[in-house]
């Protein structure tokens, strides 16, 4: 039962005790029969759609498509249906039959417009047929209802802004080119102008009258709809009209209206206007906060202690003189009470600080008017609250300010960079406590030229040095300064030119190096990471300031750490580019190393830092502990809301590499099932709701909003990564091409061609790369994240496969079966032909190699001529083309299988005497996406076999026997490749002596005795090493056993998984 | 750095920060949605420079419903605190109380009467935290939570029910000093 069949309509209270017993139990013959009698007996149109409903909910189709055809005759036979009952039942039999939104504005939103037009005093049913309309997104008709009901209740405030808000939407949903288009937005621009204007006719009645603009939503309506339909010069003068611009959306207290309309002129460079605005804004603030002041002190009078704000006398004459009041309790009558609230807050805001000192960067004398817009911040953060974020606030756009003054001619610019050091060295002093200051202050590091990086690290000390007077001050610093020489590490600021062939030197060390990875440097701080995590937190005091303070640089420390000796591994996250997982090339024990240290790091906190255990799903995924990753992620909590932008953090690909997960029958089913479910509430349900209670409650900036998000769920790169993932998952365990998921409406969402969104949030990742274009999870994952190009490519192969694979049912015997075949070849051909450009369009795309992992490209490309294949086979037999086709294809399927073999080749060469894991792991995105470029293969071959029967009339031709004959070769092989593959995989992690085996990849002569562990009596940093410190930091004792063997199980389940996928041949 | 505003839904795509916190619950789309629709200005949040939420505030206006108007513990026109969550790097910033008194003054504009809210008994942190706003424990709600964080032996975890006047408020008629000796029954509240 779909959701729309459980939630059925209430009937009539006429319809007697009988029918409604048995709609509630969903016993339709006895509906079908009672409603059949009363509809003979009363000759009342309800009850004949009443049983239409019920028949609707029938297995057989005649049943099912009744109530359809009888709207068809009512559409027809122009019958008008005026009772809303009767409309609300054919609604539900159409829907709940799958009838698409594209249907609904045809068979029920013309119907739901004559039942208002019918009962236009009646509020309800007009609102009930409104709301049916916009559910089902039918603007057309929603606009006639809304303009009916404002019609018919002319004091209902509410219904005239929804007239205008409808109007306006029906607008948009048309397209360009239809005439009506211009029309409709004409009328909604100057119904909602009306509105606007007629405001300032009344302001000085007192009241407003009910079609005018009154509330901020309605302010809001207007501004969406003015910023859509101006642009460039026209827009900005709107915004800054002296009539009504952020100033006055102020005065009537409206806050957002006022933050929407400066944010505006910024993004549209409106500098000069934006900051004569803006200083407007700032004065009265200041006023304000004066007043304001000066009315606490009043009232506090009692108390001898407080001053009197004498020497402000005369700003405060000025202030209460600049608001036009005489006295201070004046300011909290309602209007300018609103109004000082409201600006009050706006001059608190950090992005408004942060857009004037912008402006005033651009003002002709920009360095008075910096010094002016600093002077407001300091009088702001004087009077206002004591919030820790406002002094931070004014620290911070000091920092701003300092960056932006411009040096004057003629002045030393090395005072100029030591008074910038200065600077930030004044503000870490400050804020070194605040877990976000390292994230504060990046913006300016990458400001910083060579010599200031070098001053600013050399500032913050040494490596290792360590104070008795301020343990948690120095731990703090020091952490500090590793993140940071990470960071100058990573930007290739640091870096210059150099003689030596592998040309360059780091700017830091001076040592030569590949830029943006300096090797010294990432020793370096890995060293000092390590050490300072050693030995850095023996004390107890310290530990407890550390909680106190809520604070975990241990934890900064081990990202850091683990992050260079991944980088030092050779983990780069060039996968696009070099094609190969990074755990192929990777130095083994370094990875290792990274993640046995950050594990330990995540058993040691008591509260996950979200980062680090980010950091370690990712980490072990690469490694192939899928079901190890599940448990920390299941940890994550990631559900409901949190799916589309995290969700592809952890499920993104996992099909393809662990597809024994999709095995589970767990609470939550497949690690797909809770996406699919998330989707379908959301678009069917949630946001139709949130509509509905948007216009209800006049929050009409949250009904644009709600459309938007409509919008986006159903363009969402995650639905499309759920839906292809949660087929090839199943279809990997079951072996049969799954026809239901597309079959589904939540897939009929997701159209051909049109625009996808990636809204993947990576804000878990650590932020301490420079160059933004190479972050974190770059480097870690298994590919590239999602993108639009292969949400389509991963949509086409599906719905290919999906085609080639259909069969139908048994019991089906069409009495002409060449006319049945010819008429399935008439669909497929066009549609493979569709499939295949549009494969070779995004496949030729711009840059599309870094989208995709090679696995990907390989397959994609063989999908591509699969379909190429067919169209060419089946529709010119004569065509040359068709050898080339099936060349192509076969040597993309060779190519795939060779590189699976050759990774295992490699793997034995590398390590002849030791089976080496890693290779086969770093193999199973491979293996994951050769077995879907073997079945789809196989069931082209198997459909072309079907197509051309050798027993009809028309006998293959021996050109296709070939053909087939060709492919079947190919696929078998890598089928067999697979087979061994997955055999070799399971012998080889159900081996043992893996604890001895991963400690020694990890510490390698430590483990095995070859090298003395040395006695941390006489340890300095100088004389210690990264592998020793290491070692004698997690390389010993019962966690490490732990996480080995969770290592272990995690590619025995991954293992188990692939020896239940079924392989067709 | 923070920056406060109202909601948007494509906020949901960016409170990894907040929602990864084990201590912050996350709810399905319809429940974002409905405050989102009905109470636009009491759902707030603060974003940082990166466009991630570091911080938000959900509450709503209402009223117990008018055939409850003569039970004693009839709740006249007030706010509610629904949900307070600040990210973990960006706590002790004072972020908390922004919201909450930006919560305040959509509960002035909306004429309530007081604010209100639910909290563990045993969440000192957050007692302490709304005690300095100027909140007080009104009635204690036995049981009132099914799991009990300090004694999982135990039935259910006592809710303190706190409430501070909003200016509609002059004489405090809403509030009392000694609220933790008013015990009431999940089902005594609204």
């Amino acid at each position: 039962m779909n959701d729309y069949q459980a939630h059925r309509p209430v009937l009539r209270d006429d319809c007697g005790l009988q029918i409604q017993g048995a709609w509630q139990q969903g016993q339709w013959p006895v509906v079908i029969n009672h409603a059949k009698a009363k509809a003979k007996a009363t000759k009342d149109p309800y009850f004949e759609a009443l049983e239409l409903a019920a028949r609707s909910q029938l297995d057989s189709p005649i049943d099912r498509q009744a109530a359809c055809q009888a709207v068809d005759k009512i559409i027809n036979d122009k019958i008008v249906v005026k009772d809303a009952a009767t409309a609300d039942l054919y609604e539900w039999a159409l829907v709940s039959n799958g009838m698409d939104c594209d249907q609904y504005p045809k068979y029920i939103g013309a119907m739901r417009v004559n039942v208002v037009k019918s009962n236009p005093k009646l509020k309800d049913v007009a609102k009930t047929s409104f709301f049916s309309c916009i559910a089902n997104e039918d603007w057309e008709h929603a606009q006639q209802i809304a303009a009916i009901m404002d019609k018919s209740f002319t004091a209902e405030r509410s219904f005239h802004f929804r007239n205008v808000l409808t109007t306006y939407l029906y607008a948009n949903s048309l397209d360009d080119t239809d005439v009506k288009k211009a029309m409709f937005r004409t009328l909604a621009l100057r119904q909602i102008e009306k509105a606007k204007s007629s405001r300032h006719q009344d302001s000085n009645s007192g009241s407003l009258p009910t079609r005018t603009i009154a509330t901020q939503d309605e302010m809001l309506l207007w501004l969406d709809m003015t910023l859509k339909e101006k642009k460039g010069h026209e827009l900005v003068k709107c915004l800054a009209d002296p009539k009504y611009n952020a100033l006055d959306a102020l005065k009537d207290g409206f806050e957002t209206v006022c933050s929407t309309m400066m944010n505006h002129l910024k993004s549209l460079g409106a500098w000069d206007e934006f900051y004569s605005i803006c200083k407007a804004i700032f004065e009265n603030g200041v006023a304000f906060l004066l007043v304001e002041e000066q009315e606490k002190k009043a009232k506090q009078e009692a108390h001898p202690k407080e001053k009197s704000l004498e020497q402000k006398a005369a700003e405060l004459v000025a202030a209460m003189n600049r608001l036009n009041i005489t006295s201070t309790e004046d300011l909290f009558k309602n209007k300018l009470a609103a109004e000082s609230i409201a600006t009050r807050t706006v001059v608190k805001d950090w992005k408004m600080w942060e857009s004037f000192i912008m402006a005033a960067s651009k003002q002709p004398n920009a360095k008075q008017a910096l010094k002016e817009v600093e002077g407001f911040f300091i009088t702001i953060t004087d009077f206002g609250p004591r919030h820790a974020i406002y002094r931070t606030q004014l620290d911070m756009a000091r920092l701003i300010i300092l960056f932006e003054t411009p040096i004057e001619s003629g002045s030393d610019d090395s005072l100029a960079s030591g008074a910038r050091v200065e600077g930030l060295m004044a503000y870490i002093h400050s804020h070194y406590r605040d877990m976000s200051c390292f994230d504060n202050l990046k913006r300016f590091f990458a400001l910083l030229s060579i010599g200031e990086a070098k001053l600013l690290l050399e500032r913050l000390g040494t490596n290792g040095s360590q104070s008795e007077e301020s343990q948690f001050q120095n731990i703090m610093l020091l952490t500090l300064r590793l993140r940071l020489r990470y960071f100058f590490t990573t930007s290739s600021k640091c870096y210059t030119s150099s003689s030596i062939y592998r040309g360059a030197s780091c700017g830091i060390c001076d040592s030569d190096s590949v830029p943006e990875r300096c090797e010294t440097c990432l020793k370096d701080i890995s060293k000092a990471c390590i050490w300072t995590w050693k030995t850095g937190f023996k004390h107890e005091a310290l530990q407890k300031q550390i909680e106190s303070e809520g604070v975990s640089p241990n934890t900064d420390l081990t990202i850091i750490g683990s992050v260079c000796l991944l980088k030092l591994a050779g983990v780069d996250g060039l996968w696009g580019r070099n094609a190969n997982s990074p755990l192929l090339w990777a130095d083994r024990k370094r990875v290792m190393q990274a993640l046995l240290w950050m594990d330990a790091q995540h058993h040691l906190q008591p509260f996950k830092r979200q980062d680090l255990s980010v950091l370690l799903v990712k980490l072990y995924i690469l490694i192939g502990a899928a079901s190890h990753a599940k448990t920390l992620w299941d940890c994550l909590e990631v559900k409901n809301v949190t799916l589309n932008c995290l969700g592809p953090l952890f499920t993104d690909r996992l099909g393809t590499m662990a597809p024994g997960l999709w095995a589970s029958s767990g609470r939550n089913g497949t690690p797909t099932s809770l996406y699919l479910h998330y989707y379908r509430s959301a678009i069917d349900r949630n946001i139709p709701n949130s509509l509905r209670l948007s216009f209800d409650n006049g929050s009409y900036a949250s009904v644009l909003g709600n459309l938007i998000t409509k919008t986006k769920h159903k363009q969402s790169c995650t639905l499309v990564m759920a839906l292809v993932d949660h087929c090839r998952g199943t279809r990997s365990l079951n072996g049969e091409v799954s026809h239901e998921t597309w079959q589904d409406k939540l897939s009929q969402h997701v159209k051909p061609g049109m625009r996808l969104y990636d809204t993947t949030d990576y804000g878990p990742f650590p932020n301490i790369e420079a160059n933004p274009d190479r972050p974190i999870q770059d480097f870690l994952g298994v590919g590239p994240g999602l993108s639009e190009e292969r949400a389509h490519l991963s949509l086409l192969s599906e719905r290919f496969l999906s085609l080639v694979a259909y069969k139908e049912t048994k019991d089906y015997k069409p009495t002409n079966a060449a006319l049945a075949k010819d008429r399935d070849r008439s669909i497929v051909i066009p549609a493979c032909q569709d499939v295949a450009e549009s494969m070779n369009e995004l496949m030729n795309g711009r840059g599309i190699q870094d989208k995709l992992t090679l696995p990907e490209v390989e397959y994609y490309s063989l999908v591509q001529g699969l379909a190429s294949y067919i169209g060419l086979s089946l529709s010119d037999p004569k065509d040359g083309a068709r050898d080339r086709v099936v060349e192509f294809i076969r040597s993309q399927l060779v190519s795939q299988t060779t590189r699976l073999m050759e990774r295992r080749k490699l793997a034995h060469e590398a390590e002849a005497s030791r089976n080496d894991v890693f290779h086969d792991l770093a193999a199973l995105h491979a293996n994951g996406m050769l077995r879907e470029s073997a079945l789809v293969t196989v069931q082209v071959t198997r459909y072309l076999e079907r197509t051309r029967n050798p027993d009809t009339k028309s006998p293959m031709p021996s050109w296709m026997n070939i053909h087939l004959k060709t492919l079947k070769t190919a696929s078998a092989t890598a089928n067999s490749s697979m087979k061994e593959y997955i055999r070799r995989l399971n012998t080889t992690v159900t081996m043992t002596g893996w604890l001895d085996r991963i400690s020694e990849w990890a510490f390698g002569d430590l483990v095995n005795g070859t090298r003395a562990v040395s006695d941390d009596a006489g340890e300095t940093f100088e004389n210690s090493d990264t592998d020793m410190l290491l070692y004698k930091a997690i390389g010993q004792g019962p966690d490490l056993e732990n996480t080995i063997g969770q290592i272990v199980d995690s590619w025995q389940d991954v293992a188990r998984g692939w020896s239940n996928v079924k392989i067709i041949d | 750095m923070a920056t406060f505003r109202r909601f948007d839904p494509s906020d949901l795509d960016k409170i990894s920060k907040c929602n990864l916190d084990p201590l912050t619950e996350t709810y399905g789309l319809d429940f974002y949605l409905q405050y989102y629709a009905k109470w636009p200005s009491m759902f707030q949040v603060a974003e940082d420079d990166r466009g991630n939420i570091i911080g938000y505030i959900m509450g709503k206006l209402e009223s117990s419903p008018d055939y409850f108007r003569n039970y004693e513990h009839y709740l006249p026109w007030h706010a509610h605190i629904t949900a307070l969550t600040v990210a973990p790097e960006a706590r002790r910033m004072g972020i908390g109380r922004i919201l909450s008194e930006k919560l305040e003054i959509a509960a002035d504009n909306g004429d309530a009467w007081f604010m209100d809210l639910f909290v563990r008994k045993s969440n000192h942190r957050a007692i302490r935290f709304y005690e300095s706003m100027g909140y007080s424990v009104f009635r204690v709600v036995k049981d009132y939570y099914g799991e009990n964080i300090e004694d999982p032996s135990a039935g259910g975890e006592d809710a303190y029910d706190m409430r501070k006047p909003m200016k509609r408020d002059v004489k405090h008629e809403h509030i009392r000093e000694n609220g933790r000796e008013f015990e009431v029954d999940p089902e005594d509240v609204f």
